[in-house]
């Protein structure tokens, strides 16, 4: 997965938590830790088809995909 | 791209029809026979595709459905549980269950895609089970989620789908007068089963006449929203208020909203629109969450009425939004926060229209004191008014012993209106805790100030997030069920999150684990069980030694104390290190 994506995921979660990219690690959990509520989880997704080009279902939007970096890009990954 | 525009065909639907009905179904057929090619509604979805319906293809579907039902036995006053995400079929559905004599029930769809399947098909199973429904209808997609878990539902309910309802001979449809039951809304109680509250013909009908004239609504102002139909400010004010009002009625499906928020202000531009409805985290959303390149072109300048509903209307939210967008040519004066309730139908008060706003600072030892709102000029907290009665309500400020209160005192919001429910479904207590003599008690704590209601605080533990209510009982039976957790010793709250413009859930649990490493294991388990059960994040844990949460002196839970002592330190806590 290339860099690029991995750090305009790293910006919009910047801008919508409002914190520093150190504090975010790969593992750091998003959603069970309530840093993402399900709206920026949607939008998350959006971003991350306009930057692939390829469609999220929306039954895949959960917590087992998408609770942190690492998760996310592994997603990505394998699909 | 997006800067296109579309001329919508002009509403042929004479202003005097609502007023003369009595029942919406007479209404339904009344429009479906004078203009039966006039597309009353339009779908919009993410890539701007738009799909027109006729009221006479709705009328023509709901009358296949039921026909179909009645045959598959619905009997008048019986219940269905309608499961869709928001289109045709949803719409269709909605009145042929009405026509049919029974009583629609719109549950939310299984797009909280963060829960746990089991756990919402029980929230469901529940509102089947008070409904005593004779079907739980829905989508392909539901109605596969209801049957892989079919154990949390009760058994004699049956699952149908729109295929269960084609091609079946037509049948006369029920009539119904004024006071029929038209509509159940599901709500979420402090505790015990979801409440379902039962709404006429007539009470309806009056609400949206009210929300007409209060808001001076014409059949040219086009009407443009995204909240889900099985919320009330959905059902009724996005959808049935401009159908019958004979405004041209855009609606976009919530998740296609979710996804692209700009899409909703885009939807504005393209159409004209002028009247549009959403909880006040939506427009924390649009004001701070969208690129300014996603918003180049855009004209907000049809905007007359966008109405701030459903949860507290926030000064900062108000401020925020208005300065974003008034280089799009937002007025502010089209920002009209509303008070209302399921148990009123939708609103019972709403800003003058051609006002912005008022925000009041009120002192903050006087009001905590005396629970009196008096003006400072200097720092305190900030209100923001909902606004003056609409036609036919009257409001009444009360104390414990339900003497009227002068103005400026807080107390209880009671409400006397001719679109007032009729009680909650099975449940005759609560029913006869909120209506009294021909009242309303709301369960909501407030302040008259010159004939304006202010909106203080909510006397119920529920908790609001979206515009959508929790209850807390049910998160903290999950944690409860977390090894290391103190059981019954978890009270859950919310907390006000101004960034989202809404709030976020908090929790503090007793545990006798002390060691670190544990303790934040446990802090992950918590969360994960509150995702599960809820689809929503814990934002705040405080993991406390036993006899950290309050409780009263017969032992029960006292989460407002227990939020009263912690506050200081969840408004402290860094997002991302936590504490333990």
């Amino acid at each position: 997965m290339s860099a690029a994506l991995e750090a305009k995921l790293r910006a919009f979660l910047r801008s919508e938590l409002g914190v520093t990219d150190d504090a975010l690690r790969a593992d750091t959990p998003l959603v069970s830790s309530g840093l993402v509520d399900s709206a920026g989880l949607v939008r998350l997704a959006a971003l991350l088809e306009r930057e692939t080009g390829r469609i999220i279902p929306d039954k895949d939007l959960t917590a087992d995909h998408f609770d942190s970096i690492a998760q996310i890009l592994a997603y990505l990954a394998a699909a | 791209m997006r800067t296109g525009r579309v001329e919508l065909e002009k509403s042929p639907i004479p202003s005097d029809m609502l007023d003369r009905a009595e029942t919406l179904t007479e209404l339904l057929g009344t429009l479906a026979r004078s203009f039966p090619d006039y597309a009353c509604l339009r779908l919009v979805r993410r890539d701007f595709s738009d799909e027109q319906l006729t009221v006479g293809a709705v009328w023509t579907r709901a009358r296949e459905i039921q026909s179909a039902l009645m045959r598959q036995g619905l009997r008048p006053g019986g219940f269905v549980v309608i499961v869709m995400p928001t289109g045709a079929e949803l719409v269709a559905t909605y009145f042929g269950v009405m026509l049919a004599g029974g009583v629609p029930a719109l549950a939310a769809t299984p797009s909280h895609r963060l829960a746990d399947p089991l756990t919402y098909v029980s929230r469901v199973g529940r509102i089947v089970q008070n409904a005593e429904a004779h079907a739980l209808y829905g989508d392909n997609e539901a109605a596969g989620i209801f049957r892989a878990h079919a154990e949390a539902l009760p058994s004699t309910t049956a699952i149908l789908t729109p295929a269960d309802t084609v091609a079946a001979p037509l049948a006369e449809p029920v009539p119904a007068r004024g006071d029929t039951i038209a509509t159940a809304q599901y709500s979420s109680g402090s505790t015990g089963p979801p409440k379902g509250v039962l709404l006429t013909h007539r009470a309806i009908l009056n609400n949206i006449r009210a929300l007409r004239r209060g808001l001076r609504l014409t059949t040219a102002d086009v009407s443009v929203n995204w909240i889900p139909l099985y919320h009330d400010m959905g059902l009724i004010d996005a959808f049935l208020l401009p159908l019958f009002s004979g405004c041209p009625t855009i609606l976009i499906p919530t998740m296609d909203f979710m996804r692209d928020p700009a899409l909703w202000l885009w939807a504005i531009h393209r159409y004209r629109g002028a009247h549009a409805w959403a909880p006040n985290f939506a427009y924390t959303l649009c004001a701070k969450r969208i690129a300014d390149d996603d918003l180049a072109g855009l004209d907000l300048s049809s905007w007359r009425l966008a109405v701030s509903a459903a949860e507290p209307v926030l000064a900062p939210t108000v401020h925020a939004f208005s300065r974003r967008f008034a280089a799009y040519g937002f007025r502010p004066e089209a920002f009209t926060p509303v008070y209302g309730l399921a148990e009123n139908v939708t609103a019972a008060t709403a800003q003058a229209i051609d006002t912005p706003p008022r925000v009041e600072t009120i002192d903050r030892a006087e009001l905590a004191a005396s629970q009196v709102a008096r003006p400072t000029d200097g720092t305190g907290i900030e209100f923001v008014s909902t606004g003056r009665n609409l036609p036919g309500c009257t409001i009444e400020i009360r104390d414990e012993a339900r003497r009227v209160l002068p103005d400026r005192a807080v107390g209880a919001i009671w409400l006397q209106t001719d679109c007032l429910f009729s009680g909650y479904h099975r449940n005759r207590e609560a029913t006869a805790a909120s209506l009294v003599d021909g009242w309303l008690n709301t369960g909501d704590r407030g302040y008259l100030a010159g004939g304006e209601l202010f909106f203080v605080s909510r006397d119920t533990d529920l908790i609001n997030v979206g515009g959508e209510k929790y209850t807390p009982h049910d998160i903290e039976t999950a944690i409860n069920a977390v090894l290391g957790v103190r059981e019954g010793c978890a009270a859950v709250f919310g907390v006000l999150n101004e960034e989202r413009g809404t709030e976020d859930l908090a929790a503090v649990v007793e545990t006798k684990e002390v060691d670190a490493a544990a303790l934040e294991r446990l802090r992950h388990e918590i969360q994960a069980a509150v995702l599960r059960a809820t689809g929503l994040g814990l934002r705040h844990v405080l993991l406390v030694p036993p006899g950290g949460v309050e409780k009263t002196t017969s032992g029960k839970l006292a989460r407002r104390a227990t939020r009263s002592r912690y506050l200081e330190r969840l408004g402290a806590e860094q997002p991302l290190e936590g504490e333990s």
